[in-house]
C-alpha cells in the first residue's frame, strides 16, 4: 500500500498540530509529535488515516507525558508569538492570560473528555471520535456534554472572563 | 417517549442523531419545557466551550518551519525521529497491521498504556417533568454534522482556509523530508545490522550473552548503539531475535560498571519510543538490556523476568 505523504501532510498536518498544541500547550512538542506520527504512517500506511493519525499522536502525547512526569519536566503552557507577528504588548499579555486560563481549565478535564473535545473542535464526527479514542459511539455524546460543561465550569472557577464572541 | 438523556441531547445539538430519532427527540423537546431547558443549557455550554477551545490558537510556525537553520535540538530530534522509524521497521511491528500502536516504557507496577478506560456510561433519562409550554424554536434545531456545517451554526469550527502557495510548498518540503528519511531507513535496514554467530556476539558484547529462558533464539545480530533509543551510542549492540523478529532482546556491556549503576532504568529508557512495546533498559550482572516486542505489555514484562 502506497502513501501519498504530501497529500496526507496537506490534509492533516495543521489540524494535527493544532490538536497536539491544545493538548500539550507546547508548540514545539506538538510539531515533534506530529512529525513522529507522520513518520509512523510512512512505515505502515493506515487504511483510515485521520482517526489513525490522531490516535497515534494522542498515544504519543500520553506516553510522553508519563515520561515527563517521571523526569520532573515542567510542561510549557504557553510560548509567546514571535515579535514579527505579535500584536501590541498589552494585547499579548491579555491573550496570554486567557490562553493560560483556558489551558488550565482544560487540564482539569479527564484525559478522554479533553481529547474528545479537541477532536470535536477539529470537525470530527462521533464515529471518528469513537474510533480515535476507542470509545463506544453511544458514549461520545455523553463524553462531549460532560467535557464541555466541565471546561466551562473550570474556567469560571478560575475567574476567567467570558470570551467575547 | 421518555426524556432524552444527556448524550442524546448533545448528539441532537451536534447533528449526530439519525433522522427518525432526531424527529422523536425534537417532538418531545417541543412539548417538554424541562427538556427544552436542558437543551438550551447544553447549547450554552457548547457555545462557550467551543469558544474557549478556539482561544488556543497555535502560535506562529516555529523558526525551523520559516526556513531558519535548524538548531541542535532540531537535529537531535530529527535523528531520534529517524531512529524511531528504523526501530519500527526493524521490529516488524507496524507491518503487521494498521492498529494504532503505542510505545510503552514498562516499569514495575505501571499500567500498560494499551488499555483504555471503559466507555462512559450514558446518563439515565430524566423523569418527572410535565410538558407545560413549547420551547424556543432555536433549542430544537440540531447543529449540522461536521462535514456539512451551515453558516448560521454558531458552534461550528471555522473552515480551514486554503493553503497559500508558500505554506503548501513548506508542507510539501517537510513531507518530502519525512518520506526521504523513512525511505532511506526502509531501504537500508540491513546496513545497520548483521547476523553474527553466538561466539562473535559474546566477543562483541564483552561477556556472556543474555537469553530469555525457555525461548529458542532465531539468530543473533549486531548493530550500532545509535540504532536503538536508550542504548549507549558509543557501544555496539547485540540483539538476540526470537519468534521471527516479534521479540528482540537488545544488550550492551557498559564501559564501566560504575556508570551503569548510576544510570537508572527509567533514565535510560526515555528515548525508547518506536511503536512496539519496549521495556525499560535495565542492568543485570553487568549487562544492560531491553526487550522490544509486538506482544502485550504484561507478556513483555514476564519475558523480562526470564532473562538469564
Amino acid at each position: 500500500m502506497t502513501l501519498d505523504l504530501a497529500a496526507l501532510f496537506r490534509e492533516h498536518h495543521d489540524s494535527l498540530v493544532r490538536v497536539l498544541y491544545r493538548r500539550t500547550g507546547d508548540r514545539d512538542r506538538a510539531e515533534d509529535i506530529a512529525q513522529e506520527t507522520f513518520a509512523r504512517a510512512v512505515a505502515a500506511p493506515p487504511r483510515n488515516p485521520r482517526p489513525w493519525l490522531f490516535a497515534v499522536a494522542l498515544n504519543l502525547v500520553r506516553e510522553d507525558g508519563r515520561k515527563a512526569v517521571r523526569q520532573g519536566r515542567r510542561l510549557e503552557l504557553y510560548r509567546a508569538e514571535s515579535p514579527q507577528s505579535s500584536p501590541a504588548a498589552d494585547q499579548v499579555l491579555e491573550r496570554s492570560d486567557d490562553v493560560r486560563a483556558v489551558q488550565e481549565a482544560l487540564a482539569t478535564l479527564p484525559e478522554r473528555d479533553r481529547e474528545a473535545l479537541l477532536l470535536k473542535a477539529e470537525g470530527f464526527n462521533y464515529d471518528e471520535i469513537a474510533e480515535t479514542l476507542g470509545l463506544a459511539k453511544g458514549a461520545v455524546g455523553t463524553t462531549l456534554s460532560r467535557a464541555r460543561r466541565r471546561l466551562v465550569e473550570a474556567y469560571r472557577m478560575q475567574g476567567g472572563r467570558h470570551v467575547a464572541s | 417517549m421518555s426524556h432524552p438523556d444527556e448524550g442524546t441531547i448533545q448528539a441532537l445539538l451536534d447533528g449526530e442523531l439519525e433522522p427518525a430519532e432526531r424527529a422523536r427527540v425534537e417532538t418531545h423537546v417541543g412539548s417538554c419545557s424541562a427538556c427544552a431547558a436542558r437543551v438550551a443549557e447544553a447549547r450554552a455550554f457548547q457555545l462557550e466551550a467551543d469558544r474557549l477551545v478556539e482561544v488556543l490558537a497555535v502560535p506562529s510556525l516555529p523558526a525551523r518551519a520559516r526556513g531558519a537553520s535548524p538548531g541542535r535540538r532540531t537535529v537531535v530530534r530529527t535523528l531520534a525521529w529517524a531512529a524511531s522509524i528504523l526501530l519500527a521497521v526493524a521490529v516488524g511491528y507496524w507491518g503487521r497491521g494498521a492498529e494504532p500502536g503505542q510505545a510503552v516504557v514498562l516499569q514495575e507496577g505501571e499500567r500498560p498504556s494499551g488499555g483504555r478506560d471503559a466507555a462512559a456510561p450514558m446518563s439515565p433519562p430524566a423523569s418527572g417533568s410535565t410538558p407545560t409550554a413549547p420551547p424556543p424554536a432555536t433549542t430544537t434545531a440540531p447543529a449540522p454534522r461536521a462535514e456539512a456545517k451551515s453558516a448560521d451554526q454558531p458552534v461550528a469550527n471555522a473552515p480551514r482556509p486554503a493553503l497559500q502557495p508558500a505554506e503548501r510548498d513548506l508542507l510539501d518540503a517537510r513531507a518530502n523530508e519525512v518520506a526521504a528519511k523513512a525511505a532511506r531507513q526502509v531501504d537500508e535496514p540491513a546496513a545497520a545490522w548483521r547476523v553474527v554467530s553466538m561466539e562473535e556476539g559474546v566477543r562483541l558484547l564483552g561477556g556472556q550473552i543474555r537469553l530469555i529462558d525457555g525461548l529458542a533464539p532465531d539468530r543473533v545480530e549486531t548493530g550500532p548503539g545509535t540504532a536503538v533509543s536508550g542504548a549507549d551510542p558509543s557501544l555496539p549492540l547485540v540483539r538476540v531475535i526470537y519468534a521471527s523478529g516479534s521479540v528482540t532482546l537488545d544488550q550492551q556491556r557498559p564501559a564501566t560498571q560504575v556508570a551503569a549503576r548510576r544510570e537508572t532504568a527509567a533514565e535510560a529508557a526515555t528515548g525508547a519510543t518506536a511503536g512496539a512495546n519496549v521495556t525499560a533498559w535495565q542492568e543485570r550482572g553487568g549487562i544492560r538490556f531491553a526487550i522490544t516486542g509486538s506482544v502485550p505489555a504484561d507478556s513483555l514484562r514476564a519475558l523480562g523476568a526470564r532473562v538469564r
